[in-house]
């Protein structure tokens, strides 16, 4: 007689399982066939999409590398004009950090978490699939402009001025700004679904002390994407605006300021780095442990750790622009808390040796490739803290050091674990693992050849080779260097090659019959791993729960655990509470569909078509993109069918509001990453005002105090409208629609009434650089403004046909969170606009 | 609450280097020294206070428990990093031109 895993130690569910029971769940779960797979949305599909896609992009970019260590190879070389290898660095580098590092993070995300929290799907489904489409769409179509030479070649970091319309006229930087601009909404979208996924649905008992650290760096990845990728949208927002009519964010004599750029692109651009590192680090925790056959040292630790360096990260942007003339006091502040944020990431260094040292390492392909990791990637940040030095940073800034010091950090970070990752889960994927052999080869291949590559840029660095150069003279002594570091990056590339052969070979990726733990992991997902995940959800009370219980896979296999079948006929996952993970809410998932894709290509669409200047499609298919998502919205919100049993005892309910839902977290999270754009805003605002005052107007030039009074005054009237809807929602249809369209027109108003008085009063965008704030502000304010008319025409549909009243309200607590916002930053941007330069004048 | 640490050290960061920025431009360099001093004081008190009681607080709950400890030790993570952000008020000049 086996104990459960649960409290009482009793299984939920007796056994033997009603003979239907399994059938009724492959069918709710079941995939749609042949190529109709493009609706599909399963986490599993889509996370295999996911990451051939972004190991694709790895491949490309990686093509271009050769390219370029080719021309580089001997002094003086035409193979490459010089003008293609500016586009072929952009590219290479852009690709690598957004079309592959951020997604391939992501999709190891969708792919593994809901296996490893015990969860059947992650919340939103379709909103990941959607995520990956715009982001395939997206990434073909910006790679393939290289191949007609319209790609950006202004560097990964899209510098202006040498960015702007004067210095790069064409399409090219457009692509990027637009193209790169939208994948990151695809990021963002990702990064919403595993907050609430990592949040709200693992299995019962996985309180946030027994969740695998795995789902700890993916939640934090997933946070800091929240934060940092709005600070490089609005500078993608305003260097368009910029090009495309003038305003002069970036351009000195008119009052902006080139280095505001370079402040928005590294309060990105660096938590960056650490947004690839983190999901990294969070697999090798799971390597480890499994290859030694002990439990992860210091796990507490490690947590602390990584929320220390995800929020430090944060503190460090300032490094990137050491020689830009910044006083000096405030190098220091960087220079310390770039030293400082090494401490924690040593920690996590120094735990997984540990761990290694307490257990038995058993050398697997997977294994070698984590020690390569922790070689290569402590090198990384050795010189990462040489360059935190700010006299070492002058003269070593902008040379091949830097080259060879972020390589070790990325490649070291991420590339190595991302391997050892594809070792080490095959199994739970693969009908074989793939093969030790060549996966030991392809490590000393990989191993070898990165060190012969990028070691020797440290020297070519130190002894003066600028980076992103196209070629060189001779007799520098920089000859043999090159030479050895394009050998070295050859075989680089035959380990990759050695990879994909291994992949042909031995990876058969299955929904059925994987491989199967052969490592003898301890984490969930190593259960079996079906369209379904796995046949019954257990309960978790420790953090290896196979290891506690060893006949965990097999009892839940039987369907001995909670909800293994479906309640309602269709898909169905548990809601758990967020600390203490206690069922809270069955939530019913959609299956596939086809409105999501095709909301993707029209979004995708949508955005290259503007950068060709081809506005009226573009707005065509904007509109289409609109109409798609509100079509596959509208079956998210099914109504009640009462308390649905999950098995010992617990009944949930079919329907809830407020709080409790995930699409409430999933609300929270958006309008986190609108207050995140908008602070960038505000801090750009400010920043402008700081290098350029002689361009803010004097008291008297501004518009009246009649103006704000107004727009004030209609903003308040739209909240006021808002909460009487809120009230009468449920009572009286026709009020409520009167009074949500009045909130929404006086929400506009107040927008038009704020533009027209700094109109009247003579501002205009291309004037200045505080002119050309205040516009974008209003901008930013009609996109919220936006949002809320779609998501109030949408409810407004929604109540017509009687999908919308007091007890089924979701789609109108989105709306409410959203509008709650939306009259917020309303009033807050005509104190900032209006008050702030009374205040200082 | 949990985030506490990093939290009062990412204020105490923007305050320090906002002020600087903007002492440089508008205002007085001796101001931003007191300013600086003043943020740090309040910083590594609120933190105090977090930390120690983050460290009194007893509870059952498994996950409950847990994060009180992770916000002990982010506390103190956080008083680190706010002694390293003040670090350079105390060693370097206000408004140095680097060149
Ligand atoms: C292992 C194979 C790789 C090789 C041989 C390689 C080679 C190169 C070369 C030759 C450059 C141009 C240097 C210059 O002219 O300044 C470069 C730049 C760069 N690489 Fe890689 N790289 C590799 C992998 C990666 C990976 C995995 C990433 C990121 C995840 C990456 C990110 C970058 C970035 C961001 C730049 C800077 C581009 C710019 O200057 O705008 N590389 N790499
Ligand atoms: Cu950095």
């Amino acid at each position: 007689m086996t104990v459960a895993a649960t409290p009482t130690g009793e299984y939920p569910h007796p056994l033997p399982r009603p003979p239907d029971e399994l059938d009724r769940l492959k069918a709710a779960w079941a995939l749609p066939k042949g190529w109709r797979i493009v609706s599909a949305v399963n986490n599993t599909v889509i996370g295999y999409l996911y990451i051939a896609t972004a190991f694709g992009f790895f491949v490309l970019a990686g093509i271009l590398a050769l390219l370029m260590r080719t021309q580089l190879a001997v002094p003086d070389n035409t193979f490459i004009s010089q003008e293609t290898y500016n586009q072929l660095f952009t590219m290479h580098g852009t690709v690598m950090m957004f079309l592959f590092a951020v997604p391939a993070v992501e999709a190891m995300g969708v792919l593994l978490l809901p296996q490893m929290l015990g969860a059947r799907d992650l919340p939103f489904p379709r909103l990941g699939a959607f995520a990956f489409w715009v982001y395939l769409v997206g990434g073909l179509v910006f790679f393939c402009t290289l191949f007609v030479g319209m790609a950006p070649r202004d560097g990964w970091f899209m510098y202006p001025p040498l960015s702007s319309e004067r210095f790069s006229p064409g399409v090219g930087a457009d692509f990027w700004l637009l193209g790169i601009g939208f994948i990151e909404i695809s990021a963002i979208a990702g990064a919403i679904e595993i907050i609430v996924g990592v949040m709200r649905t693992r299995a019962p008992g996985m309180t946030l002390a027994r969740m695998p650290i795995f789902a700890w760096t993916m939640l934090i990845l997933a946070g800091m994407i929240v934060f940092a990728f709005p600070a490089v949208i609005l500078a993608t927002i305003l260097l368009e605006l910029e090009r495309a009519f003038g305003w002069p964010f970036f351009i000195a004599e008119r009052g902006g300021d080139p280095l505001l750029w370079q402040h928005l692109f590294w309060f990105f651009g660096h938590p960056e780095v650490y947004i690839i590192f983190l999901p990294a680090a969070g697999m090798v925790s799971m390597i480890v442990p499994t290859m030694a056959g002990t439990s992860l040292v210091g796990h507490r630790l490690i947590v602390v750790a990584l929320i220390a360096t995800g929020f430090f990260s944060f503190g460090l942007w300032v490094h990137h622009m050491f020689t830009t003339g910044i006083p000096a006091r405030s190098l220091g502040f960087f220079s310390a808390a770039s030293m400082a944020v090494s401490v924690p990431s040593g920690i996590q260094v120094f735990a997984w040796i540990a761990t290694i040292a307490a257990g038995r390492l058993r050398l697997t392909a997977a294994s070698l490739f984590v020690l390569g990791f922790l070689t290569v990637f402590t090198l990384g940040g050795l010189t990462g803290v040489m360059l935190a030095m700010v006299p070492f940073d002058w003269q070593a800034h902008d040379t091949y050091f830097v080259v060879a010091h972020f390589h070790y950090v990325l490649v070291g970070g991420m590339v190595f674990p991302l391997l050892a990752a594809f070792y080490y889960w095959a199994p739970a994927f693969s009908e074989k693992p793939l093969s030790e052999r060549l996966g030991k080869w392809a490590f000393g291949l990989i191993f070898t050849g990165f060190n012969v590559a990028f070691f020797p840029m440290h020297v070519t660095g130190l002894i003066g080779m600028p980076r992103r150069v196209y070629t060189y003279p001779a007799g520098l002594g920089w000859d043999w260097l090159n030479l050895v570091s394009t050998v070295g990056a050859f075989m680089v590339a035959a380990a990759i090659l050695v990879i994909l052969v291994d992949f042909v070979r031995n990876l058969r990726p299955t929904l059925t019959d994987a491989a199967g733990n052969i490592w003898k992991a301890g984490t969930l997902e190593w259960m079996e791993n079906h369209t379904y995940g796995a046949r019954s959800v257990p309960y978790v009370d420790s953090l290896e729960p196979l290891w506690a219980h060893p006949t965990m896979v097999d009892d839940v296999h039987q369907g001995r655990y909670y909800l293994p079948g479906t309640n309602t006929g269709g898909r169905e996952a548990i809601v758990t509470s967020a600390v203490e993970a206690e069922p809270q809410y069955l939530m019913r998932l959609p299956g596939p569909g086809w409105a999501h894709v095709l909301a993707a290509f029209f979004t995708a669409a949508f955005f290259l078509l503007l950068t060709v200047k081809a506005v009226t499609i573009a707005l065509a298919c904007g509109a289409l993109a609109v109409a798609m998502i509100v079509a596959w919205m509208w079956n998210s919100d099914p109504a009640s069918v009462g308390r649905a049993d999950i098995g010992g005892g617990i009944a949930l309910p079919t329907y809830v509001s407020g709080p409790v839902h995930p699409a409430w977290w999933a609300m929270c999270v958006l309008i986190a990453v609108a207050g995140a754009l908008y602070l960038s805003y505000v801090f750009g605002y400010l920043y402008l005002w700081t290098v350029a005052p002689q361009t803010w107007p004097a008291a008297s030039a501004l518009p009246a105090a009649s103006w704000i009074i107004l727009a004030a005054a209609l903003l308040v009237a739209s909240g006021v409208a808002l909460s009487a809807a809120q009230r009468i929602l449920g009572r009286s249809r026709p009020a409520f629609a009167i009074l949500v369209a009045i909130g929404v027109a006086s929400l506009a108003a107040a927008l038009i009434v704020d533009v027209l008085s700094q109109w009247r009063s003579g501002l205009r965008p291309e004037a200045s650089g505080h002119g050309a704030m205040v516009y974008a502000g209003a901008v930013l304010q009609a996109q919220v403004s936006a949002a809320v008319a779609v998501m109030a025409a949408f409810a407004l549909m929604r109540l017509a046909r009687g999908l919308l009243d007091a007890e089924r309200r979701v789609v109108f607590d989105n709306l409410r969170l959203m509008w709650i916002y939306a009259v917020g930053q309303g009033l807050f941007s005509l104190l900032l606009t209006h008050g702030f330069p009374r205040a200082v004048g | 609450m949990w985030l506490a640490g990093p939290i009062v050290w990412a204020l105490h960061l923007a305050v320090v280097y906002g002020a600087e920025s903007f002492a440089c431009s508008r205002g007085s360099a001796a101001a931003h020294s007191v300013l600086g001093a003043m943020a740090t004081l309040v910083a590594l008190v609120m933190l105090a206070i977090l930390v120690v009681q983050a460290s009194g607080r007893r509870r059952v709950a498994n996950g409950a428990t847990f994060m009180d400890r992770v916000a002990v030790w982010l506390g103190v993570a956080g008083m680190a990093g706010v002694i390293a952000s003040y670090l350079p008020v105390l060693m370097i000049p206000a408004c140095l031109s680097p060149a």
